[in-house]
């Protein structure tokens, strides 16, 4: 008890409460802008935190954390541009329901799930850290290998009307994460001799191209309605907190569902939040009666996914706490952060520094009322952003994505691999080819890789994948998943020709 | 070999599909119907030349000019012809090449290309 209010008077002290205003403000407007991610926004904060007592650095981070989940909504309703990668799925629906009018209800939809999702992922944090860590310590490269499998069938419901082209562009996805050094012996393959190619394509360039670039190119399309000054959104900005709050409440097993897939997915050492929105979208469309509307739109569509995204961040703390393993990126930067302070981070974290660890638990809470408060207040200058014309957006947010890009790696070559993955993902989307499945393989590609010959090195034995029980129910998952989809299908088919018979 | 090669069946399989879905009478149109496509999209193209003359000069003349010229040359393309839409995009050239600059360097210590 003495540890929890030493840990809470450290935390709601206001010098703290103030500078995790900031960071959160900082993560929103950080993944706001596509090009920018939650990674760099921490990294960049992880200076500024030297000169702070170990707790309030760690407050200040998990701010900015929790606030660039969120942000990246924003310009995914807005702009169709997911601003980080874990906003990936959330741009599938939030787009199209504030093209139809409703951009405003988009952004309080989004905010409201990733609230209820922090939440639920800090509660399930709070209680089951330890068991969960150890369970997901547990897991070797064969889990992980069907994981990865079972995600890849996930294409089977991103590929819209066409299965041919979806696949088409999954395995093209696929084909770009082999360029490039081969992860596990670092040999370079498929360069073509070219030193442009010689490191592999960046996971960012490529989001950033297949995504950025292309969307804002579609944009232009309308040389008419540039030209004239047309805007984002073409419609009344309205957005009704309260009742949306109480849209987000009506769907309780959607919003704990997609907590939960975050929250194990973000516990997992190596996953994250960009796959944990995918996960939780697809779910959330498996268990929907209506999944036909997903993508148009839906507002479970948009809940689904962030509540998914949000949750990563309580997960990917659990075995930072519990056993001293990063979840991510970003969980392993807090960990460099507490090290600098001279913190030991490992399996007694909660022992030695309990107060600390209660401290990390109550910023997670606090910082999530900060994103939602700020959130809510500066609705309406996000929604300034659907005001400005076209042809102001369109040049700057190229810039903005190149400065991104640039930004990562400190390499000019970037920049012309995004160039050319730009005009490859608007090539595509011209010819209506889906481009989620792309990315999905080029996020997927490499773990699955490396996870499928760290297998076979440490035991030459295929027939493991099936024997492990957990990788034998990722994989049965995965063709129950299959089997769904092309179900799905046929039944769409016959319900066409039975309409076509009845009229 | 397994990703490649599915993909190579798949892809010849779609072209295969598709020109048998062809009408005749479209490979007659198909010169019409690209000039017409072009001369649609003609802002795209504009577009993407900006930024792949862009990306090539800037490792040449360094951000901040490079941007200025991409930002003023492509804002005045897009923006209707008016007075306040060009000094407008004047300005927002100016900020976000110069702006943007500083603001990288002196807060963030990131330093973006500076050009030989």
């Amino acid at each position: 008890m003495d540890a929890f209010l030493l840990g809470a008077s450290q935390v709601l002290s206001l010098t703290t409460l103030l500078m995790m205003l900031l960071g959160a403000i900082a993560g929103i407007i950080a993944a706001a802008i596509p090009g920018f991610t939650v990674t760099m926004a921490i990294v960049l904060t992880l200076p500024l935190t030297f000169t702070m007592d170990p707790l309030q650095g760690i407050s200040v981070m998990l701010s900015v954390y929790v606030g660039g989940y969120t942000g990246g909504l924003i310009s995914a309703a807005l702009l169709g541009i997911p601003g980080t990668p874990s906003s990936v799925a959330t741009t599938f629906d939030a787009f199209p329901m504030s093209r139809n009018g409703e951009p405003g209800r988009a952004l309080s939809l989004g905010v409201w799930a990733s609230f209820f999702g922090t939440i639920i992922s800090t509660a399930v944090l709070i209680v089951a850290a330890p068991p969960l860590a150890i369970f997901a310590v547990r897991l070797g490269p064969w889990e992980y290998f069907s994981l990865i499998v079972f995600a890849l069938t996930i294409v089977a419901s991103l590929v819209g009307h066409s299965l041919q082209r979806g696949l088409i562009a999954a395995l093209i996805g696929l084909v770009i994460a082999t360029i490039g050094t081969d992860p596990i012996m670092g040999r370079p393959r498929f360069d073509m001799g070219l030193e442009l190619l010689a490191a592999g394509l960046p996971f960012l360039v490529v989001l950033i191209g297949i995504f950025a670039i292309s969307q804002l190119a579609s944009e232009v399309e309308d040389s008419g309605a540039i030209k004239t000054g047309e805007r984002l959104v073409t419609s009344e900005i309205d957005f009704r907190t309260w009742s949306v709050m109480r849209e987000v409440l009506m769907r309780p097993v959607n919003l704990i569902r997609s907590s939960l897939i975050g929250v194990g997915i973000g516990a997992l050492p190596g996953a994250g939040g960009s796959i944990a929105n995918l996960v939780a979208y697809d779910q959330a469309r498996r268990s929907s009666k209506t999944p036909e509307k997903f993508g148009t739109g839906i507002a479970d569509g948009v809940v689904a996914s962030e509540a998914g995204n949000s949750a990563t961040a309580g997960g990917g703390l659990i075995p930072l706490i519990a056993l001293g393993i990063p979840g991510s990126a970003v969980d392993a930067i807090l960990m460099a952060s507490l090290m600098v302070h001279g913190i030991s981070v490992g399996p007694r974290l909660i022992l030695d520094n309990a107060d600390l660890v209660y401290g990390m638990f109550l910023a997670m809470a606090v910082s999530s009322l900060m994103m939602l408060a700020v959130c809510l207040v500066s609705m309406r200058v996000f929604l300034r952003v659907a005001e400005v014309p076209k042809w102001a957006v369109v040049p700057l947010v190229l810039v903005c994505c190149v400065v991104g890009s640039f930004a990562l790696n400190n390499r000019v070559t970037d920049l012309y691999l995004l160039a050319a993955v730009g005009l490859l993902g608007y090539a595509l989307k011209a010819l209506d080819y889906p481009l989620a499945p792309l990315v999905l393989g080029v996020i997927l590609g490499p773990i699955a890789e490396t996870n499928l010959r760290r297998a076979l090195m440490t035991d030459n034995d295929w027939t493991l994948f099936l024997t492990r029980p957990i990788s034998l129910l990722l994989l049965v998952a995965a063709v129950l998943s299959v089997g769904w989809a092309i179900w799905t299908v046929i039944k769409s088919r016959k319900h066409a020709t039975n309409l076509k018979d009845s009229s | 070999m397994l990703v490649h090669g599915s993909l190579i069946l798949l892809l010849i399989g779609s072209i295969i599909g598709s020109l048998t879905r062809i009408p005749a009478k479209a490979y007659g149109q198909f010169a019409s119907d690209v000039v017409a496509w072009g001369k649609a999209k003609r802002l795209v193209f504009v577009v993407f030349a900006g930024l792949v003359l862009y990306v090539a000069i800037m490792p040449v003349i360094g951000y901040t000019f490079s941007t200025f010229l991409f930002l003023v040359t492509l804002l005045v393309t897009l923006a209707p012809k008016t007075r306040t839409a060009f000094l407008m995009a004047v300005a927002l050239a100016l900020i976000f090449s110069f702006g943007l600059n500083w603001l990288f360097a002196e807060v963030f210590n990131v330093f973006l290309p500076r050009g030989n």
